[in-house]
């Protein structure tokens, strides 16, 4: 049976997933340390150190706070990490009738026996998976088109997902993100 | 509907560097301003 991707709506309230909290948690983290370092630095100089110090502590407790909220609040919908600059990639085929049906030709072929016609994930293969396969119609709209470019071509580790990037062209793997958002938009 | 995050993209990404990285550079000029006017 499929789960139920309704409950992940109910579950939501902080306006954040616990990824992108931890991400911004540690960042604060680094800050804090760095704050420590220069503030250590001063004293050892006999300069002015307590506002440095003072700083720090403030960082440490914002990223503090943020993985209190991460842990606490923030919805828990593990992402699988892309290149940083994967969320930047912007899709180079037009966004055309044409290119959304070579993307349903592909999706069709290749996809749909997991994730299903609708995308839904209840393809004849996803009751054998474990993790099954995302509902695309409420995932793919939170993620860049370039996160989607990323996991088509290499797969997604710990899943069934495998990377197509040997057997589909650049241009077809980015006609089949386009034909993803269009089903997503339906 | 399903806010899973703030954004999604190019600028998700920003507000995760961007958020921590405004913090520090705000607090940093904070430090050193006291610091400055205390000299004085």
């Amino acid at each position: 049976m499929v789960e139920p991707q309704g409950a992940i709506e109910e579950e939501v309230i902080l306006p954040m997933t616990r990824d992108a909290a931890v991400q911004i948690a540690l960042m604060l983290l680094a800050g804090a340390l760095l704050f420590a370092g220069l503030a250590f630095l001063r004293w050892y100089r006999q300069r002015a150190w307590r506002r440095t110090a003072i700083a720090g502590a403030a960082m440490a407790a914002l990223s503090a706070a943020a993985f209190v909220l991460a842990f606490t609040v923030a919805v828990n919908v593990p992402t699988y990490p892309v290149p940083f600059t994967a969320r930047f990639a912007t899709n180079p085929v037009p966004d055309t009738p044409e290119t959304t049906a070579a993307g349903k030709a592909t999706y069709d072929r290749l996809c749909a026996v997991c994730h299903g016609a609708t995308g839904r994930g209840d393809g004849p293969a996803a009751f054998t998976m474990n993790p099954r396969p995302l509902d695309l119609r409420i995932h793919v709209p939170l993620h860049a088109p370039g996160e989607h470019f990323h996991w088509i071509s290499e797969g997604v580790p710990g899943t069934a997902m495998p990377g197509w990037r040997a057997q589909l062209s650049e241009t077809e793997r980015w006609q089949l993100v386009r034909y993803m958002f269009a089903l997503a938009a339906r | 509907m399903t806010f899973a995050h703030v954004v999604s993209g190019p600028v998700d990404a920003i507000i995760e560097l961007g958020v921590p990285l405004t913090i520090f550079v705000a607090l940093y000029w904070w430090s050193n301003r006291k610091e400055r006017s205390k000299r004085k």
